[in-house]
Formats: structure tokens, sequence, C-alpha cells
């Protein structure tokens, strides 16, 4: 074998390499995301079939028409990200440190949500903040709540949901930054004139950033288009921007319009996340 | 609560520390296993105090209660006369250099090396951070992150970081056991040198005995939780008390022997029909069965018709290996009469010949150079734990040895 | 020293003499191309082919739990047809809702391929739209012997009258349920259940728009079956005020089942065929035909172009049109049998069953019965469209 095709070869090896993966990713991400924006640009109604016109009207109609659904999908969404992490980030150290032998049990019992269908894990939750429930009693003795007034199908109740049916997304990854700390750093701080409390404010917690900041990507991105939530625990004044798509998409046959929304769903949150990493700066950590 | 009650108690200048650091009584168990049996031990104030033990032997056990990382079963620990066994471990005035270092990998080396004082809310934290960076010779690295420095560098930064904040005890647990060998050497040179220009006291937990030896003013050596022997290096190392100490320190040639009688100060002592004196004072039996011991080095090895002077004991036997190892040469020799070995390390300071194997010869020692240790221990104990070739060498050496011996005969 | 090792660069330049630029290009236009391929759409593309091979089993996509079903799962009617003609039938559970079916299926029949079911069983305005889209094959009545038995009521209506392309399966009937214990009264009337302060917060309607506007088209004495954009707008505009007056709660699928039971919700439109089965369980919830009449629905039996066994399909429709068979299915499913001589087979099954009404509805129940008019896909985009901006969406 001369020095030539041996040089030749090294040459392909890298695309040969990347091909099965580049293939993968052309068919399942690239694909579909390219239809999605050609199907945005097109004009046209079913009965008479969808034409590519490079619609750009299309946006200018679904920014203007929809901006409340987005502002309220948002916030829904970072409201939930903020009780989920509230929640997890104890849950997850507790589970990491004081545990013991019980630590992966519990860890599964925290995923273990999961593994029922999302319908039934939503529509617990009617039964939880029923009317007639404990928890909606219990607003009531304390006076937060009117006897007139109630927790399902309002903002509070899809809240909720957003926040429960994404906790394990952000436990899961605040656990493993946590569980990955070397002890004897917490050790050490100790021995440094740390109390506690001071341990885990200089030394652990920084530590666990990369966790807090994979699992605020993996809550609030999903949470931000979802869909069912809002449509079993919410009313009229709540559905959010994923339950428009639905609507549009399903229902009116509208597919331009559709996906014009799901397009600017997608470039507002890859917008949000960019800006809060670069704030973050969470690759300077280490 | 201001700094100084958080900590206990604290001085506020560098070389003024005082104070002894006492264990009384310490145990230790862990799951039925006693690691810290009843430890006494007072380290004097402004000395290197080294803990040297094989692993295992409770010394980290001990360092950790020390630190605070380990709670008592029984006993107290006092600093400065001050009883700190129930002060929880962040408020003790005392520091560790840990033997992962454990630097904090998302701060730079100047906030590493401030954690202490931050927490303590020192005054004056930059000037005293960039002094100790400067000791140590890291200045340059100060806005580094750990994870950009060398494994010396670390050490160094662990050393820093513990010192700045001039702590009554500072406690080092092997820090040097990560780096290579001629790093260490010069990490214990430093060591000791800080550790002197400062005044602070040390203590110094290792089982390189050669470490140990090197650096600390006192040595305790370890075993099964605890202290076998107390004392300067070269007490322990010229007069071991316990077959263990004399194994676990460098070598030792330990021979079964019965002790005839005393006079004049000296202790007759049979060992294979052959007669060897000891000095009565570096007797430490009290039956007549003991081992009789002396170090290789001490042994220079003559030809028959060489003759031992008044001073010195003389044994006879026959070469059974040698091996060369550039400073010298190992012989094992077999004592006649007997299934002994005497291990001799000769200096290969003139030009000679090896001995042959099957030459006879004669061991001689100066007298003050022996010692007897109570006959009923292992005479074994402490060997081929300690860091240092040598010891297992000449074991494959006596081994070889005897098995030749058996094909001969 | 750095503890980061220099990284070997993937070298990707230099690929038989191109560059990267060029390859990265290359590749965009490569897949970009791929994808023009499906840049336009029209609804009515290539029809597909039908089928008539003689295989021994068919796929019936059906609504879950729309057929006789034991606690196991088995099924056994279809039992019983397989034993009778040696065709195994699979039940797909695939229907949730109309329009996410339909646009599971929708791709498939526009480019011809055709769905893997020789039976489906979609809701009567759906099958209208395959069969204005040409996705519905006509029958062979010639081999539906008990046709006959379809009840006069079902037999001609709006969306396919001459039965041409379909039978009835189940009929839905959609009225007000109420759990009285909530409510402590029996609400009878659209007008009560919209504005009766004693009700407020505990409303709810049903997100489908024909069952909701056509009830609500009714309590203003508008035909659901032929209305105008007045009569719609009306409807329409109750609803926001109900909305706003904080007397409807929210719109449901029918999840309204738990809200009810817990009694979250007093009183809901619901369908008849749930409420009788919730009623089993809670006697104090129970349902009305509005005073001012309800929704008739009904789910078909369909044959879609390029079913794969035509001939077995037939089998099936035929055999669910006996009068034994369909009070089966009644006495699990609980809807509106379409099927004559079915309530006297129901007699020996379950008499209770049949002398309910909803099941059995009398002339004079039918008379409180009413379906909505098909809408073509302009119609239905607009109404769904104004139906939508009512829910929120």
């Amino acid at each position: 074998m001369t020095s030539a095709t041996t040089a030749g070869r090294r040459r392909w090896a890298p695309y040969l390499l990347l091909a099965p993966m580049v293939v993968w990713l052309l068919a399942f991400f690239l694909s579909p995301l390219v239809t999605l924006v050609m199907g945005s640009l097109q004009s046209g109604s079913f009965q008479e079939g969808f034409v590519f016109t490079f619609e750009v009207a299309n946006y200018v109609h679904v920014v203007t028409t929809y901006w409340p659904w987005f502002l309220r999908s948002v916030a829904f969404a970072a409201i939930a990200t903020v009780c989920a992490l509230l929640i997890a980030y104890p849950l997850a150290y507790m589970i990491v440190f004081k545990s013991g032998r019980w630590k992966y049990l519990l860890l599964v019992l925290v995923v273990a949500p999961l593994f029922a269908s999302f319908l039934v894990r939503t529509l617990a939750w009617t039964t939880i903040l029923a009317d007639q429930g404990v928890v909606v009693g219990a607003l009531r003795t304390v006076g937060l709540l009117g006897p007139d007034q109630w927790l399902l199908a309002t903002p509070v109740s899809v809240i909720a949901g957003l926040t429960y049916n994404f906790l394990p997304f952000m436990a899961l990854p605040i656990f493993v930054s946590l569980d990955r700390i070397d002890r004897r750093l917490i050790e050490a701080a100790g021995d440094l004139y740390a109390s506690g409390f001071r341990a885990f404010r200089r030394v652990t917690l920084p530590l666990s950033l990369p966790g807090i900041a994979a699992g605020t990507l993996l809550v609030f991105i999903p949470a931000a288009g979802d869909f069912v939530n809002a449509q079993l625990l919410g009313s009229v004044d709540t559905q959010m921007i994923g339950n428009v798509i639905d609507s549009q998409y399903l229902r009116a046959l509208d597919y331009p319009t559709a996906s014009a929304i799901s397009v600017t769903l997608i470039v507002l949150i890859i917008g949000l996340v960019a800006l809060s990493l670069r704030r973050a700066r969470t690759d300077e950590l280490f | 609560m201001t700094a100084t009650e958080q900590v206990g108690v604290v001085s506020s200048e560098v070389g003024a520390i005082e104070g002894d650091l006492e264990l009384r009584g310490l145990v230790k168990r862990y799951s039925g296993t006693t690691v810290v049996d009843s430890l006494d031990l007072t380290i004097p104030s402004g000395q290197l105090f080294a803990l040297l033990g094989p692993s295992g032997c409770g010394k980290t056990t001990t360092l950790r209660m020390v630190a605070g990382l380990e709670q008592p079963d029984e006993g107290s620990i006092l600093l400065s006369g001050n009883d700190i066994t129930q002060l929880r471990g962040f408020r003790r005035p005392v520091n560790t250099v840990f033997q992962s270092y454990a630097l904090f990998p998302h701060l730079t080396i100047f906030e590493n090396v401030a954690f202490g004082l931050r927490e303590r809310r020192a005054s004056d934290i930059k000037r005293k951070v960039e002094r100790i960076l400067e000791t140590v010779e890291l200045s340059a690295l100060a806005q580094r992150k750990p994870a950009q420095l060398s494994g010396g560098q670390q050490q160094r930064v662990a050393l820093a970081r513990a010192i700045v904040n001039e702590p009554q005890v500072l406690l080092l647990d092997e820090p040097l056991g990560a780096l290579d060998m001629k790093l260490r050497r010069q990490m214990q040179y430093e060591v000791k040198q800080i550790q002197s220009d400062l005044g602070l006291t040390f203590l110094h937990v290792t089982h390189d005995q050669e470490e140990a030896m090197t650096m600390a003013d006192k040595i305790a050596v370890m075993n099964g939780g605890r202290i076998e022997q107390m004392g300067a290096p070269e007490e322990l190392y010229e007069s071991p008390r316990t077959a263990f100490v004399a194994n676990f320190l460098g070598n030792s040639n330990l021979l079964p022997g019965i002790v005839l009688g005393h006079e004049s100060e000296l202790a007759m002592i049979d060992v294979a029909g052959q007669q060897v004196r000891v000095p009565s004072a570096r007797v430490h039996a009290t039956d007549q069965s003991v081992f009789v011991g002396v170090r290789p080095e001490k042994i220079r090895i003559a030809r028959d018709h060489d003759v031992a002077a008044a001073g010195e004991n003389e044994l006879a036997g026959i070469v059974l290996d040698s091996s060369y190892t550039g400073i010298g040469t190992e012989y094992v020799v077999e004592v006649a009469g007997s299934n002994e070995t005497v291990k001799a390390f000769v200096q290969n300071d003139s030009v000679r010949e090896r001995l042959a194997p099957g030459t006879s010869v004669r061991l001689i020692w100066q007298l003050g150079f022996t010692f007897a240790l109570d006959g009923s221990q292992d005479p074994h104990a402490g060997e081929g734990t300690a860091v240092g070739a040598d010891t297992q060498h000449v074991a494959a050496v006596g081994a070889r040895g005897r098995a030749a011996r058996r094909k001969r005969r | 020293m750095s503890s980061f090792g220099a990284r070997r660069q993937l070298d990707l330049s230099g690929l038989g003499g191109m560059t990267r630029r060029q390859v990265m290009q290359l590749a965009a236009v490569a897949g970009g191309s791929l994808l023009l391929a499906g840049c336009t759409t029209k609804p009515t593309g290539v029809a597909p082919s039908n089928g008539s091979s003689s295989s021994d089993q068919i796929i019936w996509s059906n609504w879950p739990l729309s057929v006789d079903t034991e606690d196991d799962g088995t099924i056994p009617s279809l039992v019983e047809f397989e034993e009778r003609t040696g065709i195994r039938v699979e039940y797909l559970a695939e229907i949730n809702s109309n329009d996410e079916w339909f646009a599971k299926v929708q791709p498939l029949m526009q480019g011809g391929q055709g769905i893997p079911a020789s039976v489906i069983s979609p809701t009567d305005w759906m099958g209208g739209r395959f069969i204005s889209l040409d996705w519905a094959q006509k029958l062979d009545k010639s081999k539906l012997a008990n046709a006959k038995n379809l009840l006069p009521a079902f037999q001609s209506p709006a969306f396919d009258p001459t039965r041409d392309y379909s039978l009835a399966w189940q009929g839905w009937l959609v009225g007000i349920a109420v759990n009285t214990d909530v409510t402590g009264k029996d609400v009878r009337t659209v007008q009560e259940l919209l504005t009766d302060p004693a009700l407020k917060g505990k409303v709810s309607l049903l997100t489908e728009l024909r069952e909701t506007t056509g009830t609500l088209m009714l309590a203003n004495g508008a035909d659901p079956g032929a209305f105008n954009d007045d009569d719609f707008q009306q409807a329409i505009e109750d609803i926001e005020s109900a909305r706003q007056s904080g007397q409807l709660r929210r719109f449901t699928g029918n999840d309204y089942a738990a809200d009810l039971s817990q009694g979250n919700i007093g009183a809901c439109l619901a369908w008849a065929g749930d409420v009788v089965q919730l009623a089993k369980d809670n006697p104090a919830i129970k349902f009305f035909i509005p005073d001012s009449g309800g929704v008739l629905m009904e789910d078909v039996l369909m044959v879609p172009t390029g079913a794969p066994d035509t001939e077995a399909a037939h089998k099936l429709i035929d055999f669910y049109y006996e009068p034994e068979v369909a009070a089966q299915v009644a006495a699990y499913v609980n809807a509106v049998c379409p099927v004559a001589g079915a309530q006297d087979a129901m007699a020996s099954i379950d008499p209770e069953l049949a002398d309910n009404p909803l099941i059995f509805p009398d002339a004079e129940e039918m008379k409180k019965m009413f379906t909505y008019k098909p809408m073509d896909l302009d119609e239905n985009q607009a109404r769904q469209s104004a139906f939508d901006k009512a829910l929120g969406l």
C-alpha cells in the first residue's frame, strides 16, 4: 500500500466515523425542523392546499395575535422552574448527604412517577387540589382562600402540575452534581473554620451550580411548550402557547400558522436560554 | 460572636503560638474493631512531630480526631491546656493539610488560601495571603485554578492555605504521598524549613519511615492503635525497644538468644553457641529469652584471620549470598552452628573483592550498637511494611539463601 | 503546567479536494432537496388503491372501550366473529379524539398509501370529511344483509344521506350531567347551567365544537342542523358571558368525569354513555337531556379507501348489525343503539338496560335529539377558530 492511499484513507476516516450521527441528525432533527420552517412560510387552506409563498406575514400575524400566550407560557414555565428548584434542591441534598444506604432507593422513588403515564400523573392533581380536598380545606381555614374560591382551573393548578411533572428533571441533575462533590472538600471547608451552613454556601452550592443550570434548562424548555397541564388543570384564562399550537394544527387545520407559532416558540426559548447562559457563565466555573 | 470566640483560643502573631497538644486515653472503635487503643501522647509546641506507622495502625484516625473530623469514643484532647474534645471541628484553632490536598476547584489559588481567613473575618487578608504565597513561591499563580497546577504546586497551596491561618497545631495527613521521589524529598526539606522558620507545631502523619526520620524532631511509632515507642529519630533508630520498631525503622537483624548473666554493665548472651555482649542499659527485656539486635550497616565483615577488638562483638559465619547495590554490598551470612542468618551491609568504599558464597567470615561490630529485645515477640513484626525497598530485598535474599542451603544439605 | 492536554483538531480539510466549507454546503443542499419534496401539500393527492386480498386478519380503528370488553381485555363479540368467519380482528383503540386521529392518518391517506385499518369508526362529521376527500369507499349493500336493521331515525343523516358510505356504530347523546350532592337539585336547562348563580364556578362545557355550540344553539331556539352565522355567534357570546360572570370554570374533554365525581364541578355538558357509567358508582350523579333538546352524534362504521381487506370489512359491519350482537355491545358501551331488535335482545342480557331511554330512546325521546349540520373544510375552520377563541386559544 502506497503512502498516498493510506493518506487518502486517513482523510476519509473522520467523515465515515461522523456519518451515522450526521445521518441521524439530518433525518430526525434537521429535516423536521426545516420542514417546519418551510411550512410556516406557506399560505392557503386545507381545502385548497398549502403552497410555499414565503409568507412572512404569518409571523407578523402570530406575534401580534399571540404574544399574550407566549408571555404567559414563559411566565408559567419560569415560575414552575423556580418552584421545582426550591423543592428539588433540598430533596436532592437530603438524598445525597443524609440518606445513607437508602440513597439509590430514594432516587428511584423520585424518578418513579415518570413511569406512570403523564395523564394519570396530571389528573392526580384534580384530587389533590379538589375543592373538598385537604389542600383547599387547609388554605380556607387559614384564610388564604375564600369559601367561593378554588385552586383548580387557575394558574396555581397549572403551575403546580408543571412543577410536579418536571420535578424529576430538576432533581436528577442536581443529584448528580451534588453526588460528585468530593466530601473531603466539605471536610476541608470545616477545617478552615466554615460552619455547616457556611461550608454549604461557599463550597457545596457553587459546585452544584452546573447541576442547577442543567436542571433549569431541562425544566424550563419543555414546560414553556407544554399543553397537557393547561388542558387538564387549566381554564380559559390559563391556556398556554402549546394549547394554541395544538388547536391551530389539529382543529383549525391551519398548518402554516401552527408552524409559525412553533418556530417562534423555538426561537424565543433559544433566545432566553442563550441570554441566561451568557449571564451565568457556567463554563467559567471550573 | 466574634472571630475569637468562634474559633476557640487563637493567638494573633506568628511565632507566639503557645501550648502543647495533649492526647489522653483516646479510644476509637469502628464496628467492633478498636482502631485507636487508649492513646496517650503529648506533642510539645514548636516541634515537627511525626506519627509513624503502617496502614491501618490508627494514625490517620488519631489525626482526624484532633482535627475534629471524628469523635473519640473515650478520652480527651487538650490544646494549650484547653479541652477541645467537645468543640466542633470548625471551631478548633487547628488546620489540616489533606492527603488529597482538597483544594476548592472553583476558587482561584488566592481564594483557596484566603478561605480560612475570610471565614474568620480576619483583617488584612490580601497582605497575609500574598506573603504566604511568596513563602511557598506561588505568587505568580495566584489567579489560576487548582486544576491548572502541577501536583507539587497544589501541595504547596494546600500547605499555604493551612499555615496562613496560624493554627496552634498544623496537622499533615501524609501530604507528600502523591508526589514523585525527587519532589517528595524536596518538599520534605521545604516543609521542615517552613515549620522551623515559623516555629509552628506540626503533627505529621506518615507511613514512610525515611520521611519521618528526615523531618521530625520527635517520632511516635504506632502499631495496632497503640504507640510502640516515642522519641527522637536517633533514639528510636539506635535503641528500639520492640521488634516492630526495630524492623519498621530501617532494617535490623534479630537473633534469638539466651541471657547467661550480667557482669560489669554488660549482659552476656548466648547466640547459637557463640557469645554476644550487650550493654545492660540497652537490654529491653526482663526474661532470659531475648532477641539480640544489630543493624546491618553496623557490621563489618572480616576474614578468618581478622580479630575483634575488646569493644566489639564477633560472630562466626559462612557467606550465603551477596548482592551489589552500588553504594554497598549486602551479604547474607549464616551464623555458624545455626539456621539463623545475619544481613550485613558493607559500603563499597575500597576496592575489594566480593566475598563468594561459602567463604568463612567473621561478623564484627561495636558493642554499643547492640540491643536486646524481649524474646517472646514476633521477630518479623514491622518487616515489609515500611517504605524502603531494602527490607523486602534482603528478605528475598535471605529466602534464596535458605533455599540454597537446603539444596546443599 | 497545564493539565488540559492539547486536543487534536479533527482535520476536515481536503476531502477529495474540497474544503470544509464546500462539504457543508453540499450536505446542506442534499438535505434541503430532500425536504423540498414535502413542501407543497394538497389534501386530495393520490387516492389509495383498494385492496381485496382475503387475509384472515383485519384491523378495526376505533375509540377505546367502544365495544364489549371483559375485565381481562378480551372482546367477546370479536371472539365470536372469529369463530364464525375465521377472521381475526385487531381492535385498535387509537382514536382518542377525531382531530388527533385525523392528523395521524391524513399524511398516509394523502400520500396514497392508505391506512392499515380496514374498518374505521370516527364520529359522523369526521366520516363526512373522509367522504368529501374521497377517502371512504362506497359500501357494497349486497354484502350487508343486516343493514336493514338500521333504525329509521338513523337512516338518512345529513353527512351521508343515502348511507352509501357508512352505517351507524354508536350514538352519543350530549346533555347535562349533574352531581346532585353539589348542586342540591336537578339541572335541566342550559339557561340554568349558564346563568344560575347557585352554580357559579361549578360549571364546565365540552371542548368539542359541535357538542357545545349545538346544545347552546338549541337553547336559543336554533336548529343545529341548519343554523346561520347569527345563531352561531349568539352561542359564542353566551359562552363568553358565562365565562366573564365566573359561571364557567373550564372546558373539558371526557375528563369531566373526575371533576364531577369529586364535586369540583356541579353540572356540565357530558356524553350520556359516560354518565350512565358514573351513575352506577355514584347515584348522586344524574343525566338530563336539556329541555331545549340535546345534540346527537354518532360514531360510524366505514371502510377507508385503500383498506387491506374490503371483504372482511363488510363481514364485520354486517356482523354487528345482528340484534343480539348489537345488544351485547350496547350492554357494555351504554350508548344509543342504532340497531332494531337489539332492545328485545337486551331483555335477556340486562332487562334494566333494555328500558333505559338513553340506550333505546323511543319516538318521544328521539324528538329531543338533534344532529349537527355537516360543514365543509372552510366553514369548519371558520367555526372552529371562533369557538377556540372562546376557549381562550
